[in-house]
């Protein structure tokens, strides 16, 4: 059973929030302006609020705190108490003590804080700071006396002696006495009492009981329940005893609530008897019955709900003058207040959602009319008819849509409330660490859906907690790095594309990546083998690993692990990201992004069988087609290698148990799916293309279902199921981690094995597919052809062959003369080539023996061309000044020229696949050159050139530029199109992407050996385009690589036509550092060899 | 829940209807402790459900199927806008499946504040039954178990098998992960 205060607790724990809100504002405001009447008076009036909601359901003890705080405040408003660190301190814990109780309610339990040692703190307070102002004794016993009365707790026995006697006709009365403190024998005092009221009435119980009254140290306040005819006044003078100063009297009735006849106590009667009441403030007798109603348990609380139900006007849940009823003071204000809050209406959320739920249905039951247009059209019917038909349809679409639009903007927050909450946060932490911290807030105003606000609180709390304690300096670093000693932690909120983004940030010392590896190693996160293959966005999400922490003591604050880890998940739940910008020394960065909504996402709709499936747009990675024979199975799971990367493969047939239907023979479409840094191939029958969809939840009606994360309703009214990529993805790597240490060795040589197998899977007449292929390549969009790298033809193979020969005699010159235009070397095909070409490429026909002549001659080649250029190399550098300025030296750039020649060499067959035409290429020259020389070296300076450029990212980092002649680029285009841009000289953006797909695959080839030979992972990244002037090509790339070394190793190749045209130039700038990591590994292979 | 959908009023008509077939078809109309039950045919047994706990009663419609779920769950159904379980019943109860005739209906019911459709091979009628004539589960009823049991209802010559809707969909859920 969970604990409720029945059915005023939700307005009850909204308004709290509201308070708490107000109150922690101005608290803070407070502390900077002490002297603020305003500011006093608004918590005043908070905390007022907050005594009489939380007595209205019944929290009294929290009540009573309230009132206590209020009775501070009140000398504060007087001027007869300073506000004091001390005050403020223990007002803020008041705060904390109200907020932990009000959160215990709203999570269903039954608030078990004790407030008691922070009423007697403000007691003590008050005490304190009355005794030093003087005079004021009064009121500091006034809050003593009322702190004293005891509750009121009827046993079942005495509840029915009450009911009987009353039931006779009598009436009960609750007496509650108060004897001056000062008195002496206080409990003869009260045995006189107690003698005068059993004349004229029957006792029944006495508070505390008449054994302890009897007590020397009883307490100075008693309470007598009696039974008696006699009336108040009766009872008021039995009582009148001397050192008495003040009574209450109460009748105790009887009223029917739920068949149970309860108990209900009347007002109180208040006498004053000894004459210092004259001191006493008027409101007193205000004050005081509302403090002891909060202090009565249960049965009391419910005469407090009806004696306030009266000026209750909340039932509508419409805004009305929350509780702000600060009797008859301030009416003007409170008229005004009133006046604004009438202008918004508060809705609960569940409401809002039904609308946009009833809406959404209204927007799919209207493309029902679609249908039925069409069907219309195909009758004869009247033109007119139908177009208006068609107009009227339209209109109710579109106000359909903008309904839908409207009331998504209900849902929306602004992010402001949110974030105001931290100002107090970062002022306890700043406290805490001994670090001046400021908060700084940037774009409150920013709407949030409702959901994402109600969550994002704890991350952002965590990401504060954690740039306080570890990011910020103490002050005296912040000192000697030259830094405005009080430190910024900055909160951002702004809209990019439709994503809303919220950004932490700090200037402190930013990320420690040393530390981190040093930690995810320690703890065993991660292994050197996988560090190694961690690029730094890897390295900064290993934080987010529960557990993980770089604090070497557990502090409360942080250092357990835990923070980190529940921003992730929280931000993944909301189907968010987040990323981390950081700067050493200068600060660091988080960027948490969530979509603009949360009811309607983008999806990719796949199909398997009749079966629809959509998967959450922000889960895919990428959707590519693959062929039967790019899949290895190991141990019964399905992988590929894709740009040499090992993905696992997921059925999705097999995952929703169903027979495809796929023609084998077809190319396969894999929908590649990532969640956290895992990512799997995901194999569907059908891709159906981008849809925005409306999740329901399966949870709603049924229960969660393994695989799905929910489902949606399409146009047609049939249901689409959504997939839950990271459950599927578990399951995946669930599945591999039963294999074994061996097993998965296996699976990291399939890419290996694959390769060294080429010339063999070349052999094969795969060349059928070729005209397929450019058919997906330019249908699939951003698909990545595999089959352009595995599948390789002879033909530009065979045409390298011969060229080593003629190459040698005039590289060398060319690289020692070190010219701005190297004489380019062009193979001659050779008629024996030809030959084999020609039975390549008809390649059904082809027989066995032209295979093998092929590979032998592939083989002969391959040994050739190692030999040659090794001995070219040796025999004289290409340049000097490397060693001076790079500490390259010679011997270890011939390494890299083997390896670039068998990359270039790859590069080629891919091209000539792509443009199913013969590829010559020159021999790879491997030089380095000044920076600035590099477009001379490369080009006529004055034309334009297009520019495909290719990060290379991983251990080795670098880029990849694919430089063709403008006319050139257009016209691979148009090859690739049959469009005529070459006319129109503009590159669309499908013949861009057309380029950078070349790039893609062209440059993937040249990766894959590196990788290969280098033994490292490196990975291709997004290309893109530049179309302008040589010069302004390289300063894109040197912009890019923010290259400060004057000179830059360069792989340079040139790819020619059939007929000796320039198609254009590969090159390979790899960073000086990553150069010299290639070529430490290269040797490193060589001499495992 | 049902009563957001506008469907309240669909359902009263529904039950008016439902109970004016069968006013004609019972005697006994006035007795306090009597409880209405939505009849339906599996096989060639009469099954009954709380009249107060059907939501509505619908034609066979097209329902998408829910993997990794038990075989008992036919998948799920759009009902205006709400993405609703249905429970084969006579898979849940062990009997082979039938085939989609004209009369197969699905009942949704309202339990544990859920919706959830049972797909039957027909709805019957109506049926008005003092709790006189309801038996506690016994062991005659061959093949259900008698979790899924409520009580056997006598009516004249017919058994009804009364329902325990509660446990339909939601008692095995933990075998099954």
């Amino acid at each position: 059973m969970t604990f409720t205060l029945g059915e005023y607790q939700d307005i009850f724990l909204e308004e709290a929030d509201e308070q708490l809100q107000e109150l922690n504002q101005n608290l803070l405001e407070l502390e900077k302006d002490r002297s603020n009447l305003d500011i006093i008076n608004n918590i005043f009036r908070a905390a007022h609020s907050l005594k009489s909601s939380a007595a209205f359901v019944g929290l009294n003890d929290l009540s009573d705190l309230a009132h206590k705080m209020e009775n501070l405040l009140q000398g504060i408003r007087d001027r007869t108490l300073d506000v004091s660190d001390e005050i403020i301190e223990i007002i803020f814990k008041c705060f904390d003590e109200i907020s932990s109780v009000i959160e215990t309610v709203a999570s269903g339990e039954k608030p078990t804080q004790d407030l008691n040692w922070l009423i007697q703190d403000i007691q003590a307070i008050s005490d304190k700071s009355s005794a030093a102002s003087g005079g004021k004794e009064r009121r500091g016993k006034t809050a003593a006396v009322e702190h004293g009365v005891p509750k009121t707790v009827l046993e079942p026995q005495d509840r029915k002696r009450i009911r009987d006697a009353l039931d006779a006709g009598q009436s009960c009365t609750e007496v509650i006495l108060f004897i001056d403190e000062s008195a002496q024998m206080k409990w003869i005092k009260a045995q006189l009492i107690l003698s005068n009221i059993a004349r004229i009435g029957t006792i029944v119980k006495t508070i505390p009981s008449a054994d302890m009254l009897s007590d020397d140290d009883m307490n100075n306040v008693f309470k007598i329940i009696l039974l008696t005819d006699n009336t108040v006044d009766d009872i008021r003078k039995a009582c009148d005893v001397d050192q008495v100063y003040r009574i209450d009297v109460r009748t105790i009735g009887m009223t029917k609530k739920e068949d149970k006849l309860v108990l209900t106590f009347g007002e109180p009667e208040v006498f004053i008897v000894e004459e210092r009441r004259t001191a006493a403030p008027p409101e007193l007798p205000q004050e005081l019955p509302a403090a002891e109603e909060a202090a009565e348990p249960k049965e009391e609380a419910i005469e407090a709900v009806f004696e306030s139900e009266e000026d209750d006007e909340e039932e509508e849940k419409v805004e009305v003058d929350k509780f702000i009823s600060h009797r008859g003071t301030d009416r003007t204000e409170q008229d005004k207040k009133k006046l604004a809050a009438l202008k918004s209406v508060k809705v609960s959320i569940d409401k809002l959602d039904l609308l946009l739920n009833n809406v959404g249905e209204l927007v799919i039951a209207n493309s029902g009319f679609y249908k039925l247009y069409d069907e219309m059209r195909k009758i004869n019917i009247d033109k007119t008819v139908i177009n208006e038909f068609k107009n009227r349809m339209e209109q109710m679409s579109r106000i359909a849509k903008d309904l839908q639009t409207g009331i998504m903007k209900t849902r929306m927050v602004q992010i402001g409330q949110v974030f105001s909450r931290f100002n107090r946060l970062v002022r306890d932490l700043s406290k805490e660490f001994g670090k001046r911290v400021e908060l700084v807030v940037r774009g409150e105003e920013t709407e949030l859906d409702k959901k994402v606000i109600d969550s994002i609180g704890e991350p952002l709390m965590h990401l504060i907690r954690n740039a306080i304690d570890h990011g910020i300096e103490p002050p005296p670093d912040r000192k000697r790095l030259g830094k405005s000693d009080i430190a910024k932690v900055t909160l951002n909120a702004y809209q990019g594309g439709n994503q809303i983004i919220v950004e932490v940030s700090d200037d402190g010392r930013g990320l420690n990546t040393e530390m981190i590896k040093r930690k995810a190693l320690e703890r065993g996160y991660i292994t050197t083998d996988m560090m190694s293959s961690m690029d730094t966005a890897d390295l900064y999400n290993i934080i987010f690993t529960p557990g993980f922490s770089t604090a070497d003591k557990i502090t409360d604050i942080s250092g357990r692990g835990v923070g980190m880890n529940v921003v992730k998940e929280t931000v993944s739940e909301l189907n968010g990201s987040v990323n981390i910008e950081t700067e050493a020394g200068m600060g660091t960065r988080f960027v948490l992004s969530f979509p603009l909504t949360l009811a309607i996402i983008p999806a990719i709709m796949t199909k398997v069988s009749k079966e629809m499936y959509a998967v959450p747009l922000s889960d895919v990675i990428e959707t590519i087609k693959i062929s039967q024979n790019d899949i290895t199975t190991i141990e019964g799971h399905e992988v590929i290698n894709l740009r040499g990367e090992i993905l696992s493969l997921l059925r999705l047939t097999n995952f929703v148990g169903i027979q495809s239907d796929h023609d084998i023979y077809k190319k396969i479409p894999v929908v590649v799916v990532g969640f956290g840094n895992r990512k799997i191939g995901l194999i569907v029958d059908y891709l159906e293309g981008k849809q925005e969809i409306v999740i329901k939840s399966l949870e709603q009606n049924y229960r969660t279902v393994e695989g799905l994360a929910g489902a949606s309703i399409l146009g047609d009214g049939s249901i689409c199921l959504i997939l839950d990529v990271s459950s599927m993805i578990n399951k995946v790597i669930m599945d591999q981690d039963k294999l074994t240490r061996f097993d998965r060795a296996k699976i990291a040589e399939v890419g290996e094995s694959k390769y060294e197998k080429v010339d063999e899977a070349g052999a094969k007449p795969k060349e059928t597919k070729v005209p397929d292929k450019k058919e997906d390549l330019l249908k699939v969009g951003d698909a990545i052809d595999l089959e352009a790298r595995s599948g390789r033809t002879e033909s530009a193979g065979t045409a390298v062959k011969e060229k080593p020969l003629q190459a040698r005699t005039e590289v060398r010159p060319a690289a020692k003369a070190d010219a701005p235009a190297t004489p380019r070397v062009q193979a001659e095909p050779a008629p024996a080539v030809s030959a084999t070409k020609a039975a390549v490429s008809e390649a059904r026909r082809s027989d066995v023996e032209i295979k093998k002549q092929v590979r032998e001659a592939l083989d002969d080649f391959r040994s050739e061309l190692r030999d040659t250029v090794k001995s070219t190399i040796y025999s004289g550098g290409p340049s000097d000044h490397m060693i001076s300025s790079l500490e390259i030296k010679k011997e270890d750039l011939s390494e890299f020229q083997v390896v670039a020649n068998i990359g270039a060499t790859n590069a080629a067959e891919s091209l000539s696949k792509i443009l199913d035409k013969r590829i010559d290429l020159s021999i790879p020259d491997v030089t380095v050159q000044p920076v600035e020389q590099i477009p001379k070296y490369l080009g006529a300076i004055e034309s334009v050139y297009m520019g495909v450029m290719m990060p290379v990212v991983g251990d080795i980092r670098g880029t990849l530029l694919l430089i063709l002649n403008e006319d050139i680029g257009f016209e691979l285009v148009d090859t690739l199109f049959g469009t005529k841009t070459r006319e129109m000289r503009d590159l669309t953006e499908d013949g861009e992407s057309a380029l950078k797909e070349i790039t893609n695959i062209v440059g993937s080839s040249v990766i894959n050996v590196i990788a290969e030979k280098a033994n490292t992972v490196i990975k291709p990244g997004l290309p893109t385009i530049v179309h302008d002037y040589m010069q302004s090509i390289i300063d894109s790339i040197l912009v890019m690589h923010n290259m400060v070394n004057d000179y830059a190793v360069v792989m340079d190749t040139t790819f020619y036509f059939e007929g000796d045209q320039i198609i254009g130039h590969l090159l390979y700038l790899p960073e000086a550092e990553s150069l010299k990591i290639i070529i430490d590994k290269l040797r490193v292979n060589a001499g495992a060899d | 829940m049902m009563e957001i959908n506008g469907t309240g009023k669909e359902r009263n008509s529904l039950k008016q209807e439902l109970i004016r077939n069968a006013v004609n078809d019972e005697d006994i109309l006035t007795d306090v402790n009597i409880i209405q039950l939505v009849s339906f045919m599996l096989e060639d047994g009469e099954y009954g459900v709380d009249i107060l706990a059907v939501h509505e009663i619908l034609r066979y419609p097209e329902i998408t199927r829910l993997p990794n779920t038990p075989d008992y769950i036919k998948g799920v159904i759009n009902l205006r806008g709400n993405v609703i379980p249905v429970v084969d019943v006579r898979i849940q109860f062990g009997m082979p499946s039938g085939e989609i005739t004209d009369l197969t209906r699905i009942i949704v019911i309202e339990t544990n504040e859920k919706l959830v459709g049972l797909l039957v091979d027909s709805v019957y009628q109506v049926v008005r039954l003092p709790n006189s004539h309801i038996d506690p589960p016994s062991e005659m009823i061959e093949g259900i178990s008698q979790e899924y049991i409520n009580g056997i209802g006598r009516l004249k010559d017919r058994l009804i098998v009364i329902l325990n809707l509660s446990n339909i969909l939601f008692l095995h859920q933990d075998d099954d992960q």
